[in-house]
């Protein structure tokens, strides 16, 4: 693995008048990983990846992108390096799914017409092509979230582009989906790119991250290898929720 | 989807329809053609009267539609309108100000009442986005038509208090302004408004993406690499900026910033590449259409062309809150 992370947060510190709502956070992001951030709500996971994602600014502590600091970068930069895909929030206009997906080139300054063919891959491979000429607002939860995957899914394709940042990205997708999204993590992390994702879902963590951060309370409860994180032990006290592990899954009592 | 237009039609569509619309208005008058064309005082009229009042009909409703494209795309309210959300009041107070001024002796430079008005339009927005901004969700919709309100009732309150200490002359200058009317028209207006345009036709196609982004929302907006504050700042600018100059040069004309864009959106979808030239090409047409029919309802009288838009706008208004009722009741 690359000994330089690609991104690196030192002491990320959000505070709310006198409430820390996430506290001293350092972790490492290396090129080609799959983190999952895990916690109960209001842990804080998606506050530390806006915080990543640029979106939110820390009261205290830093963030290093590629070794420097992030504070000298512009709004544009960030896109060109970082894709970040927010919980879903909905349109009030009638954008069609191919014209959202398109969207995804704008940050690089690819043009519709030389995005194109990438463009329509998107929306093959999340399997939204028989809805491209549809009003964004008139489709499901899951597909609406499709759309949006697909849309982040472009920006990360493009020159330049090492982060993927994910919040909560299969709440709303079935199963077939869910595993779709995960062969197109897979895929871009083969390519080296970073992919950090919130999930809900311990054992699909288990399976699948290469490393977990376990929040609680606005801080890093434990970080590493999945199965060394998620011990009935530790996820019990996490969650205060009574934890087996049957076999190699974790079930509540 | 709703696109019954695409690249190629929209083109078409915004190279002709203006032509004809133009034309018609200007051969549509109480006297018939043959004196337009051929009498001395028909020159004069068609020249001096004429061709800057169709023109400049056709320039304002452009630029209102432009403002309500803008607003609308950045505040993400498709019921957001340069009239309902004080805009054009704030802008009405600005220049009724500098006419009582001016009737009070003071001597200012003949541009002061467009620079007036943009200050009173740009005040009036900035109260109305601090209040209005952000999401789809109905509360931020509330809030900005709420607003809205507070401004326009502050704004109409502001002119009664200048009407109140207004000269009779200025008096009526100030009720010309409340209502709206293209008599004022002359040949620097049309190139006023014509040199503002054209510098928005310079800045805007390239920018015309970045409004689909903020559609998505601020966050989308800013992980796709949009400046959402920035952004923001540039339409208020712009957004003042075409109201003032349309306000000073017609008064307050309701409904064309809110109906054209709609309009557009019904034939094209939202992308703001297809939906704004298409916009700005109804918006000019309609008011075209609408201050032909104020000048020829009651010939040789004129109706104020802000009643003849409010009158159509209004229902037309109510019809699209009751589409937007059932589709929210719908989801």
């Amino acid at each position: 693995m690359a000994v330089n992370p690609v991104i690196e947060t030192r002491g990320l510190t959000l505070q709310v008048r006198d409430a820390a709502v996430v506290g001293d956070i350092s972790v490492r992001f290396q090129a080609g990983e799959l983190v999952m951030l895990v916690g109960p709500n209001g842990a804080g996971k998606s506050t530390l990846l806006r915080m990543l994602a640029g979106q939110q600014q820390p009261s205290r502590g830093g963030l290093l992108f590629a070794g420097r600091s992030s504070r000298s970068m512009r709004r544009d930069e960030w896109a060109r390096h970082i894709t970040y895909v927010p919980q879903l929030s909905a349109l009030s206009f009638p954008l069609s799914v191919e014209e959202v997906v398109s969207l995804g080139g704008m940050a690089h300054g690819r043009s519709v017409v030389a995005l194109r063919q990438q463009v329509q891959e998107a929306l093959r491979l999340w399997e939204i092509d028989y809805l491209a000429r549809r009003d964004v607002r008139l489709l499901s939860g899951g597909e609406q979230q499709r759309c949006q995957l697909a849309r982040s899914w472009v920006q990360v394709q493009q020159e330049g582009s090492a982060l993927w940042l994910l919040d909560e990205p299969l709440s709303a997708l079935d199963l077939r989906h869910q595993q779709q999204c995960m062969a197109r993590v897979r895929e871009l992390t083969a390519a080296g790119k970073t992919v950090v994702m919130v999930v809900h879902d311990l054992n699909l963590a288990r399976r699948h991250a290469d490393r977990v951060v376990l929040m609680g309370c606005g801080r890093v409860v434990a970080d590493g290898a999945a199965t060394e994180v998620l011990t009935a032990r530790q996820v019990a006290d996490t969650f205060r929720l009574d934890i087996e592990l049957d076999g190699d899954y974790l079930r509540w009592r | 989807m709703n696109q019954l237009l695409r690249g190629k039609h929209i083109l078409l569509l915004c190279l002709l329809l203006p032509p004809v619309c133009l034309a018609l208005a200007i051969v549509s008058g109480s006297q018939p053609l043959e004196w337009l064309f051929s009498t001395d005082i028909g020159q004069t009229v068609l020249w001096q009267i004429r061709l800057p009042r169709v023109f400049m009909a056709f320039l304002i409703g452009a630029s209102l539609a432009g403002a309500g494209v803008l607003i609308q795309g950045v505040v993400r309210n498709p019921l957001a309108d340069p009239g309902l959300i004080g805009v054009s009041g704030g802008a009405a107070v600005g220049a009724a100000l500098f006419v009582v001024l001016t009737a009070a002796g003071l001597t200012l430079p003949f541009w002061g009442q467009s620079l007036m008005a943009f200050v009173g339009g740009f005040a009036a927005l900035m109260v109305v986005m601090r209040l209005g901004f952000s999401g789809s969700s109905l509360q931020a919709m509330s809030f900005l038509i709420l607003a809205g309100i507070a401004v326009n009732v502050m704004a109409s309150a502001l002119i009664g208090l200048l009407s109140y200490v207004a000269t009779d002359d200025a008096l009526r200058q100030i009720t010309f302004w409340s209502l709206g009317s293209l008599a004022a028209a002359d040949w620097h207006w049309v190139i006023a408004m014509s040199l503002l345009l054209l510098a928005a036709c310079f800045y805007w196609p390239t920018r015309l993406r970045a409004l689909d982004a903020l559609l998505l929302g601020d966050v989308e907006a800013r992980s796709m690499g949009v400046s959402v504050g920035r952004m923001q700042l540039i339409v208020v600018i712009w957004v003042a900026l075409l109201v003032a100059l349309s306000v000073s040069a017609s008064g307050v004309i309701g409904f064309v910033g809110l109906i054209s864009p709609h309009l557009a959106r019904l034939l094209t979808g939202a992308s703001h590449r297809r939906v704004m030239p298409l916009a700005v090409v109804l918006g000019g047409c309609l008011l075209v259409a609408a201050d032909t029919l104020s000048r020829t309802l009651i010939a040789p009288a004129e109706l104020p062309i802000g009643i003849v838009t409010t009158l159509l706008g209004a229902p037309l208004f109510i019809a699209l809150m009751m589409r937007e009722k059932r589709r929210l009741a719908w989801q």
